[in-house]
């Protein structure tokens, strides 16, 4: 079947008063019906402003997104506006993404009202069964965000997300401002709507454990680039590219037998200013396995296995293998 | 690595915390006891709202009273009880012998004065270092925290440093003058996992050079599993469980324990679904009777929300709040 979300070399930069940031450079990505991508990345790596993208919240400068076949970049305002329930988003606060003045049953309610639900009895049953579907109780549709636990105002984002049958959400860290008993509640839930209604997310986290969790495949960003793409297994196991490695490394276990901090292989350095990001590999600077070319030459991303690309030098040889 | 190997540096009994609100007395710390020893990592774990912060603040008397009230049986340390010290003795402890790193560097660190000047302050304060031999020592500190070019960067200011030299940078005033426990509430919350990573090392190869006694408190089980020698897990404002980190993980005693295990997710065990824990924390203005966590669990039974259940020995060194422990422990709960 064809993807619901095509992305080729996409670009977005800003003007900022420190100057010129490229926040995504040059990315290309899909997603497929009812499939999970997760986006992986540290802060500044610009996986938010992909996301934003995506759902046309930032202009992107340069590439091309399509939505079920549209190109966005060639269509009309009118025929964005009309493409834009398709895509959907849930955000990190949703304190700061519901208006504060808004019942939960208004919050719902607007979505379904601007796209052309006239008819108010079917609007209000619609509310009902979204509420339903995210567990939020039925009383509940008079309550204000601030009435609710952070848990539910979550809740109540992926609801208003849904209301429009969209067939991307586009999450962007939907659990991290959450604590773990609620982080699990969220997760289950994203999981069960999509296993009831087949909605496609990606799924931006800067954390790998909840990634490798909902995902079915897994992008790895680093300063404005995509390093690698696998199915959520490979890359857990066979990571290709040193920054993957150094994420696995880094993430926390809980098994104290095997895993204690003094033992742990720690990538070195801070992430170098995205203002301006290192020539060649940007990951030059603080890779242990960097040597002359990484410096110069820029890794573009290549196959070297079953959905399975990397963007490094040091894989030449499997990427000539595969092709 | 049960018990403790040597005295305990602080040893605090019966820390009761209550805030004076319009609606009334909240009690965020109820009668939590626990003790440290000189080069052990203590960990304090548990969601929002369960009194890991609120203990820290309470240990130096930190928290603004009114409407805090401070309690207990005692605070010792080095042979002083840190509840009924003057306020003037208490300034000669905190700081400097116990020392405190938060999870914001940057609103810890004041951005008009530059980084070195800032251990010179606090040099100055705590130890006779004056004039040169202050800033050499400000370079060295800066330095043992692993800041490159030291010298130069002991002139920078805050907001040219990143977040993890910023960090870096608390930890060297944390530092400056030896204490002898580290207090660390959330220090890496705010940061990348590479550097989160970094931190804790540094962390912890410091408390083992500087033989300092630390208390790290987290919301993060594994940034607990990895850093801490003995774990104490909080709910509503009580210690649930208490064991060395080995057992704990190996097989958690309190069902919030084993609930926060599960609810985690684990790459190296995909499940469809993750075990959630239902409800939500509840509100220290409204605590249920007997167990605060009764009404979550999946073991409780009638007796749980009777009588509020004791902290028992574990019989590994260890203790836990719970009458069905050994139910939970038992593999029988979902």
């Amino acid at each position: 079947m064809s993807n619901v979300l095509e992305i080729n070399d996409l670009v977005v930069s800003y003007r900022t008063a420190r100057g010129h940031l490229t926040a995504v450079d040059g990315i290309s990505l899909h997603l497929a019906p009812g499939e999970t991508l997760g986006l992986v990345g540290e802060s500044g790596c610009g996986k938010s402003s992909l996301g934003k993208a995506i759902v046309q919240l930032v202009e992107p400068s340069a590439g091309s997104i399509r939505v079920e076949g549209h190109d966005l970049s060639t269509r009309s305002r009118a025929e964005r506006r009309a493409l834009r329930p398709k895509i959907q988003m849930v955000f990190q606060d949703p304190m700061g993404a519901l208006d504060p003045r808004q019942q939960a049953g208004t919050i719902l309610e607007t979505p379904l009202k601007l796209h052309g639900l006239r008819d108010a009895a079917a609007r209000r049953a619609r509310v009902a069964t979204l509420m339903e579907q995210v567990g939020l109780r039925p009383e509940f549709i008079d309550r204000l965000p601030h009435e609710f636990s952070g848990g539910q105002r979550q809740r109540l984002g992926i609801a208003r997300a849904l209301a429009l049958n969209p067939s991307v959400i586009v999450c962007d860290e939907p659990v991290s401002a959450l604590d773990v008993s609620l982080q699990a509640q969220v997760l289950n839930l994203l999981r069960r709507v999509q296993q009831a209604q087949k909605v496609s997310y990606l799924f931006i986290s800067h954390d790998l454990s909840v990634v490798e969790h909902i995902a079915d495949r897994v992008a790895i960003m680093y300063l404005g680039k995509i390093v690698e793409v696998a199915p959520r297994s490979a890359l857990w196991r066979t990571p290709a590219h040193p920054y993957t490695r150094a994420l696995i490394e880094a993430l926390p276990r809980t098994d104290p037998a095997r895993h204690r901090i003094a033992d742990k292989q720690v990538i070195g350095g801070d992430l170098p200013s995205p203002y301006n990001p290192p020539a060649g590999c940007r990951l030059h600077t603080r890779c242990p396995l960097a040597f002359a070319r990484c410096a110069v030459e820029e890794p573009k991303l290549a196959t070297i296995g079953d959905g399975h690309s990397v963007a490094c030098h040091l894989h030449d040889a499997a990427v000539a293998k595969a092709a | 690595m049960t018990a403790h190997a040597s005295p305990a540096v602080l040893d605090v009994a019966d820390l009761t915390v209550r805030f004076r609100t319009p609606t009334g007395l909240l009690t965020a710390v109820d009668q939590l006891s626990f003790s440290v020893s000189a080069g052990e990592t203590l960990a304090i774990v548990g969601e929002s709202g369960c009194g890991k912060s609120v203990t820290a603040m309470a240990l130096l008397r930190l928290l603004r009273s009114p409407p805090a009230e401070i309690g207990g049986r005692h605070v010792l340390f080095e042979g002083q009880d840190l509840l009924r010290l003057r306020e003037r003795a208490l300034r000669n402890i905190r700081g400097n012998r116990i020392a405190m790193i938060f999870q914001d560097p940057l609103s810890a660190l004041n951005p008009v004065l530059t980084v070195g000047d800032q251990i010179i302050e606090t040099l100055k304060r705590h130890t006779g270092l004056r004039g040169a031999a202050a800033h050499r020592r400000a370079v060295e500190l800066l330095d043992l925290v692993r800041i490159p070019e030291p010298a130069r960067r002991a002139s920078d200011y805050p907001h040219r440093f990143s977040g993890g030299m910023r960090q870096r940078a608390m930890i060297a005033i944390a530092l400056a003058a030896s204490p002898a426990v580290l207090i660390a509430d959330e220090p890496t919350t705010a940061l990348d996992v590479t550097v989160q990573a970094q931190i804790l090392k540094l962390l912890n190869s410091l408390q083992r050079e500087l033989g300092m006694a630390l208390i790290l408190i987290s919301h993060d089980l594994g940034v607990v599993a990895e850093t801490a020698d003995r774990v104490l897990v909080m709910y509503a404002g009580r210690k649930v469980e208490e064991r060395s980190v080995l057992d704990l993980f190996a097989g958690p005693l309190h069902p919030y324990t084993r609930a926060l295990m599960r609810a985690r997710p684990r790459p190296e065990e995909l499940r469809e679904f993750l075990d959630e824990i239902p409800g939500i924390v509840p509100s220290l203005a409204d605590l249920p009777p007997g167990c605060a966590f009764a009404p979550r669990c999946s073991v409780a039974y009638e007796a749980c929300s009777a009588t509020r259940p004791a902290l028992l020995p574990s019989g590994d060194g260890g203790a836990v709040a719970c009458i069905r422990a050994p139910l939970a422990a038992g593999g029988v709960v979902a």
